[in-house]
Parts: C-alpha cells; sequence; structure tokens
C-alpha cells in the first residue's frame, strides 16, 4: 500500500503552487520582497512570525484575495481552498446552507452523504440546520473547517486555525492534514503555535 | 514613443516630480497673475458694453473661464482616476488629491458668478436649465470625491475608490447634460462653438482669451503647488525627501 | 450551477431571512407619501399630476436608496467575500445575480407600492401605464447605483449621509427622463427620447456597473 502510494507520488508528482518574485506590501508598506515559494504535493507548510509580520497578508496574497501586483502566483491549475480568520460563514444561513453555498462557489459537487459524513466527524451532524449565527464559537470554527471537506482542493491555505478549537477538534484538524497529504494534497499554514507534524517546512518572518 | 513613455515614467517618480515642478510653479503663478490683471482691467475698462445686456455681460471674463475650467479639471481628475487604476501610479492620486478641492471651488463660483450675472439679465438668479443644473450637478460629483476620500482612512483603497468614483462620473456628465436639455431649455445657445462664426465681437473676446490664459495657468500653478506638497507628505519616510529637507 | 444563480439563490435566502431590510424601505415610502399629502390642504388635486409624479419618483428613489446601501456589508463582514474571490469565479457575473436578487427582494415591493402612493397623491389614472413604463427600469437603474454606492463606502462605518452624496447626484439623468416622459405623456407630448433614453441607459447600467461594483469589491479586501 505504501509503496504504491509512493510510485503513485513519482509518478504524478507536479507542482502545486508556485509563486515567484512576489511583492508583499500592507498600505504603502513593503512587507517581503522578491518571496519565493514551490509547494509540492505532500508538503506541509507552516509560516511563522511575530504579530504584524505579514502571515495573513502573505496568506490572502496566496488565496488571490489580493492580487498581486509584483510577482506571480500560479496554482498551475489545481483548486485551492481558503479558510481565513474570518469563517465565511453567513450567520443567518444554516450549517447545511452554508456549506452548500461554499461547495457551489468553489464549483465543486457534493453530495448530500458526504456533507452529512464530515458534519458528523466534526460532532455538528444534529445541529445542520441551525443557523451559524446560532452556534458557539468553536462551533463555528468547526464548521469553517468542514468546508475543507467540501472544496476537495489540491492546496489548503489555513490561518491560525487552532484558534477556539478544543482538543478533539485539533485533532480532528491534524488528522485531516495527515490525510491530505497523503492523497498528494499540501497544506500553508500561518500559524505563531506549530501543529507539530512531521516534516514540515517552516518559514520565518520578521519584522520588517 | 520612447521618449513619451520615459517622460511618463519621470513624471511617476516622485523626487523628479517635485525638483522638476519647483520653477513650474513660480512662473505658472507669474503668468497666471499678470494675465488675469491684464484681462480683468482690459474687460471691465475697455471693451464696450453689451447693445442688449449693458455692464453686465462684463462678469462673462470670469464666468465663462471658471465654468469652463472646472468642467476640464473633473474631466482630468476622471482621466488620471484611470491612469491609477490601470498603472496604479502614485502621481495620478497626487494629483487627484490636489486639484480636486480647487476644482469644488472653481465649480461653485461659476454657480455663484452665474447667479450675479443672471440677475440682472434674466431678472432671477437661478434658471432650472441644462448648463446651471449640470454644474450643479458637477458641483454635488466633486463634493463625494471628497467625501470619499476622506472617509476612507487607507490611502490606497482611498485613492481606488475615488477613481472609480470619478470614471463612473465623467460617462455621467454628458448623460446628465442630454438629459437636462431635453428637460427643458432656456439659456441662450453657447456664443463661442468651433466651426460655427463667432457670435461675439473681437474687441469683447481677447479679454476673454487673456483671462482664459491667465485663470488656467493660476489653476495648474496651485495644482502643482499642492501636488508638492502632498509628495513630500508621502514621502516622507524616503531618503530623497531627508535630503530636500536637510538642505 | 452559473455564478449568476449561486449569487441570486443566496441573496434571495438571506433576504428571506432578513424580512425588515425589504419592509422598512416600504414603510418609509409610505410614510413619506402620506406626509406629504397630509401638508398639502385639501390633500392633492387632480390638476396636479404633475406635481405627483415628480414626487413619487423621488420618494422611491429615496427609498431604493436605502434598501441597497447595506449590501454586500454582512458578506464583507464575515468573509463570504474573501471566499467568493479567492474562489475565482466570475464576479461580474455574482454581482449581476445578487443585484437582480436585491431588486427582486426590495424594488419589486416598491413597485407594488406606486398604486397606493399614485392613489394618495390624487394622480391621473392615464398616466399609471407610463409610471410603470418607466419605474421599472429606473428602479433597477436605482438599484445597480445604490449598490455601486454601498461597495464605495465598504468597511466605512455608519455611511448612510455619505452614500446619499455619493449616489444622489447619479440619480439625476434617469430621474430627469422618468418624470419628464411621464409628465409629457400626462400633458400628450412626444415622451419618446425619454423612454428610449432611460432603456438604453438601464440596458448600459446592467451592461457596465458590475464591472465597477466587482473592482471596488476586490478594492475592498486589497488594502
Amino acid at each position: 500500500m505504501i509503496v504504491s502510494h509512493d510510485k503513485l507520488t513519482e509518478t504524478n508528482a507536479q507542482t502545486l503552487l508556485t509563486v515567484s518574485g512576489l511583492l508583499v506590501e500592507v498600505g504603502e508598506r513593503a512587507l517581503l520582497t522578491d518571496f519565493d515559494l514551490k509547494v509540492e504535493p505532500g508538503a506541509l507548510i507552516e509560516i511563522n512570525g511575530p504579530n504584524g509580520s505579514g502571515k495573513t497578508t502573505l496568506l490572502r496574497y496566496l488565496a488571490g484575495v489580493r492580487r498581486a501586483h509584483k510577482g506571480t502566483v500560479d496554482y498551475l491549475g489545481h483548486s485551492l481552498a481558503y479558510i481565513g480568520q474570518k469563517s465565511g460563514l453567513n450567520s443567518s444561513m444554516t450549517v447545511f446552507e452554508n456549506l452548500t453555498w461554499i461547495s457551489q462557489n468553489a464549483d465543486q459537487e457534493i453530495t448530500e452523504p458526504d456533507l452529512l459524513d464530515a458534519l458528523a466527524e466534526l460532532g455538528l451532524k444534529a445541529r445542520r440546520n441551525t443557523p451559524v449565527g446560532a452556534l458557539s464559537a468553536g462551533q463555528a470554527r468547526r464548521c469553517g473547517l468542514a468546508s475543507l471537506r467540501v472544496f476537495d482542493a489540491k492546496v489548503w491555505l489555513l490561518d491560525e486555525p487552532l484558534t477556539s478549537l478544543d482538543a478533539s477538534a485539533s485533532d480532528w484538524l491534524k488528522d485531516s492534514i495527515t490525510a491530505h497529504r497523503a492523497e498528494n494534497g499540501a497544506a500553508v499554514v500561518a500559524t505563531h503555535t506549530s501543529l507539530g507534524l512531521p516534516d514540515t517546512v517552516t518559514i520565518d518572518l520578521d519584522l520588517p | 514613443m520612447n521618449w513619451f513613455t520615459r517622460t511618463f515614467h519621470k513624471m511617476g517618480s516622485p523626487p523628479f516630480f517635485y525638483r522638476g515642478a519647483k520653477n513650474w510653479v513660480k512662473w505658472l503663478y507669474v503668468i497666471g497673475l499678470v494675465s488675469l490683471l491684464v484681462g480683468t482691467v482690459w474687460g471691465l475698462g475697455f471693451t464696450p458694453a453689451d447693445r442688449l445686456q449693458g455692464d453686465s455681460f462684463r462678469i462673462i471674463y470670469l464666468h465663462v473661464p471658471t465654468a469652463h475650467l472646472s468642467q476640464l479639471i473633473y474631466i482630468a481628475i476622471a482621466v488620471a482616476g484611470f491612469v491609477y487604476l490601470v498603472w496604479r501610479m502614485k502621481m495620478a492620486d497626487v494629483f487627484i488629491v490636489s486639484a480636486v478641492w480647487l476644482g469644488a471651488w472653481l465649480t461653485a463660483f461659476a454657480l455663484f458668478s452665474g447667479i450675479v450675472w443672471g440677475i440682472p439679465t434674466w431678472g432671477t438668479g437661478w434658471v432650472w436649465d441644462a448648463r446651471t443644473t449640470s454644474v450643479l450637478v458637477q458641483l454635488f460629483l466633486f463634493l463625494g470625491l471628497i467625501a470619499l476620500r476622506t472617509a476612507i482612512p487607507n490611502s490606497q483603497r482611498g485613492a481606488l475608490a475615488v477613481a472609480i468614483l470619478a470614471i463612473v462620473g465623467v460617462i455621467n456628465i454628458p448623460i446628465i447634460k442630454y438629459s437636462v436639455d431635453w428637460f427643458t431649455t432656456l439659456h441662450q445657445p453657447a456664443s463661442i462653438q468651433i466651426g460655427n462664426p463667432i457670435s461675439i465681437d473681437v474687441s469683447m473676446l481677447w479679454p476673454l482669451l487673456v483671462n482664459t490664459i491667465g485663470l488656467y495657468s493660476l489653476a495648474a500653478g496651485v495644482i502643482l503647488y499642492y501636488m508638492r506638497i502632498h509628495v513630500l507628505r508621502r514621502e516622507r519616510g524616503s531618503d530623497w525627501v531627508r535630503d530636500v529637507l536637510s538642505n | 450551477m452559473s455564478a449568476f444563480l449561486i449569487a441570486f439563490n443566496r441573496t434571495i435566502r438571506i433576504g428571506w431571512r432578513h424580512p425588515l431590510d425589504s419592509l422598512n424601505p416600504m414603510a418609509f415610502f409610505i410614510i413619506v407619501t402620506s406626509l406629504i399629502s397630509i401638508t398639502v390642504e385639501g390633500g392633492f388635486s387632480a390638476t396636479e399630476s404633475a406635481l405627483a409624479i415628480a414626487i413619487l419618483w423621488v420618494v422611491l428613489l429615496l427609498s431604493t436608496m436605502m434598501a441597497s446601501g447595506s449590501a454586500y456589508a454582512q458578506d464583507y463582514e464575515d468573509g463570504s467575500l474573501e471566499q467568493l474571490i479567492a474562489q475565482n469565479q466570475s464576479l461580474y457575473i455574482s454581482v449581476q445575480g445578487s443585484v437582480a436578487a436585491r431588486w427582486f427582494l426590495s424594488s419589486v415591493p416598491l413597485l407594488a407600492l406606486v398604486p397606493l402612493g399614485a392613489w394618495m397623491l390624487n394622480l391621473d389614472m392615464s398616466v399609471w401605464g407610463m409610471l410603470f413604463l418607466t419605474l421599472i427600469p429606473g428602479s433597477i437603474v436605482f438599484a445597480l447605483f445604490g449598490v455601486l454606492g454601498a461597495t464605495l463606502t465598504l468597511g466605512v462605518g455608519r455611511n448612510g449621509v455619505l452614500l446619499a452624496l455619493l449616489v444622489l447626484p447619479l440619480y439625476v439623468p434617469v430621474l430627469l427622463l422618468g418624470v419628464g416622459a411621464c409628465q409629457r405623456s400626462l400633458g400628450q407630448e412626444p415622451f419618446e427620447f425619454a423612454l428610449i433614453g432611460i432603456y438604453a441607459i438601464a440596458v448600459a447600467s446592467i451592461t457596465f456597473l458590475p464591472f465597477a461594483i466587482a473592482a471596488l469589491l476586490r478594492v475592498s479586501q486589497e488594502y
């Protein structure tokens, strides 16, 4: 099993994301000049650095929420999932409706059983018809993470994913990332506390 | 073309602009003030009175150039907005910020002088006709630009928003003109039109021309003056500003 | 599913859960029309229909502006807008879908109130047809410019007065053409120019304004 998996990795080894010469700026202040990054299948990249060093901003550039004015961010046709500091969930829509919208928006066909499975793993199945506004902060955060399943994307971009997660949800996230890597996916995580997973590449950002 | 793109890029460079514009400001002020003085004295003192309107027509020496210039400034702002949107040229935004207040004041003055002219001529200060109404709307558009620029603290985001609003506004100006024109028309037809025989006496025209040159130069000088201040303020952290200030 | 339908469904769904967003502008419409008829002694007479037309248009314009002032504000706050942009859907089409839904949610109910307003202002029945013929494209343009104003001021707190200052001047052509067409049809004068003009403006606005709105949505995320 593992051998065949390795073979798969070798034959299908295809870069998922290349960033070259990217200028990252906040206001008129350049945080990073000429930033390069290559994300290969199975990679886990942690972006580390003090507050204000531009972790979130860099991730927003990678997600395409901010357009690069200098340099390029190229997904080479692969899909991405971005979970930012804002949940991306509408508080008056239910858990189920939000996730459906996210999958439509990402142009993914997802079946209802798949969606229910993902919700069951996160303990949200019973609350699938509850408006997100009525969930607790931790539950809303879980609902956002459930969308990782819904996206079915190659590259995950996660901004401080451990915030307001309890131990079980943190474990679920770590397991998901490991499984995702095993399926030739990759994750880029902005965080100041390492997830502690093996083979992590760390990028340290300094204050400019 | 090569020369053009080079100059375009140089104008976009703040230190080059700051140094280059210094002498321009001085000369534009001198030309502007002298021409305005000559044109106004000439127009008020040495031209014959109008056959129909008497002496009150003389206000056109101020009214017409300000009205035209204010409109020109709005169009220039929209063009600068387009340049900023496409090439993110900082100087384009500096121009917008420096010109928008002048544009608003000139529009307000054009309205005011129109009222002053209208009272003796038509017996009423305000007529809801095509030109007055579109100048009034133009004043609102200017105020909108100023308000929006002030409301958004982030300077780049504010600049982009203002650029887009200016472009939407400038497309609207001819539509506003046409629609108001259709709605009601009362004014005398425009006196100076390209291709038409000039219906104003030449002796009345010269001072108008001199005043127009004067006002345009003065306005260009004022805009450049403010642009230099804004450039310094924005680039205050950079080396060349430190050089300029230490000298 | 197309980006148009995705945005349309979502906006309708959310709007349905916030009925006050549609009802408040309706209440505003009725209250302002009532205040105007109360303050005219003995109410409006049928000979004042030209004035009544202008009043109806302006009140509808203000109500529409109120209704669209909050467009995209919630998406901006909760991060849905980030998701929309990150997933690289056609923002232009998505904006069209969202504005279309907003038109159904708030402009159609307002248009449904127009007969009531016309009755309150004692408007000559012969203009009612022309009133709707012009108000329908007019309200589409009002909604589009309203959303443009809302996206210009995204993230700027307490934006009501600012929104009015930005948007009202842009409403002038449609207002004049619409009111003009109705008034002329009342006086049995030619109105074709205005009718063509207002539909042309509506088509041009539907085509081009979403570009500006989409650009502003991107800009709101950039800095």
